[in-house]
């Protein structure tokens, strides 16, 4: 932190205050209760609660739906963080090449990030959907919606479609601050383009493609809910029903307050370890939302 | 001067009188204070504005009301948000549930019992003009609790034309599950990708155990003394619907064309798939895409297991009426349901959609009127209802995790798709649904 | 180092193949909210404009109020994110330029909130914003999300890269901090606002979780929910008038994002600076 500028016993506190009332109210009381509530048991209507330790946890490990939505989930971060991160780093590798109406180009390949996860959803429904979807009729497969496994890989889809925009603005930033001493260096030492690649320009990249895999994971964890509720529904049979939407259906549609909490403190877990590996990795700041 | 103090004596007379006679009613209301109440229903689509111009009648009826319609979203969502409005103190007057929903709303401790607020304001439900299948479902221990309202049941439809190109007599439809694949053999022969297909639904499970007399959670099929403690379809009935179902699944006779309520839909429309499972209510919609394209449809009753001699339980919803709003607002609100579940509304309702009226006398005078023999597709639904036996099996069974239930039997039956034995995953079936209701059981009751 | 003619050529078509690929599932529901319900069910698909837009767009629009949730998507959005920068730039300004007791615990506290999103604390959540009666209202959708580290940290990283001598020079002319705030910081500040706006006003109008869970009728209910409304209400999949509902609903975050981009990239270029 910045050395002391100015000296004021009373003035960081009052400017600190709007926050941090913020913070406590709806950041940490609630993040503390959720906790408490793990291990209670709570009639969703009454809302009265009885201690039940660890009650609620033994029903997640054992309950074969939260695991294997717990692997869905795993294997959809895998998906938009693998597809994601090479293409964009494709599209931003082409922008940073001098071309003209390059400022064209990156606007139009970056704007996805200004649409929300429910579009995505609109939109890949209509293409995908079985009775008249698009890529039903092009590709003459209409069951994408209705096998599991394809339909893992259109919310997949969607989800990195959705996320392209943040991505490439990233590594673009990321290129840019490449410095050019070290590429030409390379040059001049006789390296061809592709040596160039992997030997400098990875290595320049790495620390980004670190954030990126952790922001990406995020995303794929807590921020593509609109998607699943839109274009699947967690379905079908729960094919698509990863670790966000699982919650939101104990919680707000079966009301099993309890196991609910449980399952959003397996989710902070998560958070936890993918905070660690951050600061482990890239030693920066963290951008998230 | 005096005349006037006449007048005045007079009428104060009449007014205490009037108190008076109120005072010996269970309830003191001012029956024309204006009030305006709310009632969220889950009728998408056409429905919207059928329901809305339902909700317009009555108001021109009882110019104090007003009510403000709202459509809340599918059931599920329609559920939560009461929920959720009732816990910050803004429930809807009256709102629309799915009959699954029963047990649970029962012990939610916001609803009130229609029954008890008719017998507060002394306006009892004439329940002997409703049909005892539909009344029954919302019968808990002698008590009525909701107003039902869309009813309906499942059926078969198939495409005369294609039925006649397969060299399958059209007037004659498959009724057991052997003549069901038998059929669609025909049809598959004839050139059909997709002789039959229906959406992965537990209801279709849930009905074919109600087909055979068998009950699908104990205690009463949920409707005995105590709250029901496990399910048991698991047993014979419920594997012998599933080896048929997989086995047809198997034998590429049955497609899964895609979940929800408009794919299968979509397949039957276009002449995919000549025979579907659906529901009832589906029957205008059904009726108008296959006479664009010129085919004729027939409707048959839901496929049975040889032998069996069970019938179906109604589904659909029912109107409930929740608690904490003053005795001018539960009367409005008991006036709206006891409207809309009378004749010129629920004749407008079946004839717009296809569930069927759920009273006597509005089902005599579309009779009357001719419906259906114009329409005997309409008919269908009613008869097989009309011709299941009253039992506590055809009831319909009450679970307090019902959703939670499909879930994971859809789930299941998925899993079967993909090769897993039927026996085995509705015995897993069984066992995750008994851990909810242990712990549901428990909860209900802090 | 000149390209050759050829490899330019190749660039641009690469890019433009790019361009093609991310823009088609918008340019194709563009494209169907033009169509009537005939046309969109039609085989082979069409995929021309037809002249169907007014009742397409009329219909998407009335049939879920459209108009209202875009009122309550914009408020929302507008009220978070003004109240967010406000909040940031003063927390900011008090890690960046004071020294105070406790100043690394509250820091140390304002990382952890990263740990806290909205899902791993929506149990409990739920709860306390109905115990102030904010359960659908605007303050259930504003007042939980003005405080994040998002901001905090963007101006904290802005702040640090301005040159002390600014501030040794105001302290020289004996100026307070909070005119130094308002005169030399925040002008200094600009494209980093820009970013925090592009950011937070898109991230809130997206939000689908909370305002699902937190409203409950319609005239409540923000734009996201109402795409899946939308596609309830219209059961007949007449996706001509649900794509018409989402080109609309994609319009307000579309204009912030392309007419703030550049202090966006800047923003964010200056976060990876160092």
């Amino acid at each position: 932190m910045k050395q002391a500028a100015f000296t004021n016993k009373y003035l960081p506190y009052v400017l600190l205050i709007p926050t941090f009332v913020i913070l406590i109210i709806f950041l940490f009381y609630p993040a503390f209760e959720s906790f408490r509530l793990t291990f209670y048991k709570v009639n969703p209507y009454s809302g009265a609660g009885k201690f039940a330790g660890l009650y609620n946890l033994q029903k997640i490990f054992t309950n074969p739906g939260y695991i294997q939505s717990f692997l869905i989930s795993a294997i959809f971060a895998l998906g938009v963080v693998g597809v994601g991160l090479t293409i964009s780093l494709l599209l931003a590798l082409l922008l940073n090449q001098k071309v003209k109406g390059a400022q064209i180009y990156r606007s139009l390949l970056i704007w996805p990030y200004a649409l929300s996860p429910a579009i995505a959803g609109a939109l890949f429904n209509f293409l995908f959907n079985p009775a008249n979807g698009l890529v039903g009729y092009f590709t003459g497969i209409r069951t994408w919606m209705t096998n599991g496994n394809t339909a893992l890989f259109v919310v997949i889809l969607a989800a990195t479609w959705k996320n392209l925009g943040y991505n490439i603005v990233f590594y673009l930033t990321a290129l840019r601050n490449i410095p050019r001493d070290s590429l030409e260096a390379a040059e001049i030492d006789g390296a061809g383009p592709v040596k160039r690649f992997f030997s400098i320009t990875f290595a320049f990249l790495s620390p980004m493609t670190f954030f990126l895999l952790v922001m990406n994971t995020i995303y794929a964890y807590f921020a593509s809910f609109g998607l699943i509720d839109v274009l699947t529904e967690g379905g079908p049979a729960e094919s698509t029903n990863i670790l966000i939407y699982q919650l939101y259906r104990d919680f707000f549609v079966n009301s099993r307050i309890g196991y609910a909490a449980a399952e959003s403190l397996m989710l902070f877990m998560l958070v936890v370890l993918l905070t660690i590996v951050q600061f482990k990795t890239t030693e920066k700041k963290v951008y998230y939302q | 001067m005096k005349k006037i103090m006449l007048v005045l004596m007079a009428l104060l007379l009449s007014v205490s009188f009037l108190y008076a006679a109120g005072e010996q009613e269970s309830a003191v209301v001012d029956e024309s204070a204006e009030v305006t109440i709310e009632f969220w229903h889950a009728m998408s689509g056409d429905r919207i504005d059928l329901i809305q111009g339902i909700v317009d009648d009555f108001m021109a009826e009882n110019p104090n009301i007003t009510v403000e319609v709202q459509y809340a979203g599918s059931y599920n969502d329609t559920l939560n948000k009461v929920i959720s409005a009732s816990k910050a103190g803004n429930a809807p007057s009256v709102f629309h549930s799915y009959e699954i929903g029963t047990l649970g709303m029962i012990n939610s401790g916001m609803t009130v019992a229609i029954d008890d607020l008719a017998a507060k304001f002394d306006m009892p439900i004439p329940w002997d003009d409703f049909f005892v299948p539909v009344q029954s479902y919302y019968k808990y221990q002698g008590k009525h609790y909701s107003m039902p309202f869309n009813s309906s049941t499942p059926l078969v439809y198939y495409n005369k034309t294609l039925f006649e190109e397969a060299g399958l007599d059209p007037e004659n439809p498959p009724r057991t599950f052997s003549d069901i694949r038998d059929a669609a053999a025909a049809l598959k022969k004839s050139g059909i990708d997709t002789p039959i297909t229906w959406n992965l639904h537990s209801w279709y499970f849930e009905q074919m155990h109600c087909l055979q007399d068998a009950p699908f959670v104990n205690n009463s099929n949920g409707r005995g003394e105590e709250l029901p403690t496990k399910v048991v379809f698991n047993g014979e009935a419920g594997n012998k619907i599933l080896d048929w179902w997989i086995g047809m699944y198997n034998d590429g006779l049955f497609m899964d064309v895609g979940p929800g309520w408009s794919n299968h839909r979509a397949a039957f429309g276009s002449g995919e798939a000549a025979m579907i499972m659906s529901s009832s209510s589906d029957v205008n919609l059904l009726t108008k895409s296959l006479s664009e394209k010129g085919w004729e449809m027939g409707t048959g009753y839901l496929p049975r297991p040889e032998g069996a001699d069970g019938g179906v339980a109604i589904g659909g919803g029912s109107l409930w009426m929740t608690n904490g709003h003053t005795a001018e607002e539960e009367l409005a609100a008991l006036k709206l349901v006891t409207y809309i579940s009378s004749d010129e509304p629920q004749k407008a309702w079946h004839k717009g959609t296809g569930y069927f009226p759920v009273r006597k006398t509005a089902m005599a005078e579309l009779e009357e009127e001719g419906w259906f023999e114009e329409n005997p597709n309409y008919r269908t639904a009613f008869d097989q209802l009309l011709d299941s036996p009253e039992t506590l099996n055809t009831a319909g069974s009450l679970l307090g995790v019902f959703p939670e239930t499909r879930a994971i039997i859809q789930s299941k039956i998925q899993e079967c798709y993909a090769g897993k034995p039927v026996s085995k995953a509705l015995d897993e079936a069984a066992a995750q649904v008994n851990e909810l209701i242990a712990e549901w059981n428990e909860v209900i009751g802090l | 180092m000149k390209r050759s003619l050829k490899k330019t050529v190749g660039l641009h078509a690469l890019l433009i193949f790019a361009v093609l690929v991310v823009c088609m599932p918008v340019i194709l529901a563009f494209i169907i909210s033009s169509q009537t319900e005939t046309e969109v069910l039609s085989f082979p698909p069409k995929l021309t404009f037809s002249n169907n837009w007014v009742y397409n767009y009329t219909t998407a629009w009335k049939r879920i109020d459209l108009g209202r949730m875009m009122f309550n998507s914009a408020f929302i959005a507008i009220m978070v994110t003004i109240g967010k920068i406000i909040m940031s730039l003063l927390a900011a300004f008090a890690f960046t330029h004071f020294e105070f007791k406790g100043k690394q615990i509250l820091f140390f506290l304002i990382i952890v909130t990263l740990l806290l999103p909205v899902p791993v604390r929506i149990v409990a959540l739920f709860d306390v914003v109905r115990s102030f009666g904010w359960i659908n209202t605007y303050m259930g959708l504003i007042v939980p999300f003005l405080a994040s580290a998002t901001g905090t940290f963007l101006f904290i990283q802005r702040f640090k890269t301005i040159p002390n001598e600014l501030v040794e020079a105001s302290k020289m002319d004996g100026c307070p901090p909070m005119q130094y705030f308002f005169k030399i910081l925040l002008p200094l500040t600009k494209s980093t606002i820009g970013a925090l706006v592009v950011i937070e006003f898109i991230y809130i109008w997206n939000q689908y979780l909370w305002p699902l869970m937190a409203t409950n009728t319609d005239n409540m209910r923000v734009v996201q929910i109402g795409i899946k409304m939308l596609m309830n209400a219209e059961s007949s999949n007449n996706w001509g008038v649900i794509m018409a509902g989402v080109i609309m609903t994609m319009i307000p975050p579309l204009l912030v994002f392309f007419i703030l981009q550049e202090s966006f990239m800047r923003g964010f270029a200056l976060q990876s600076d160092k």
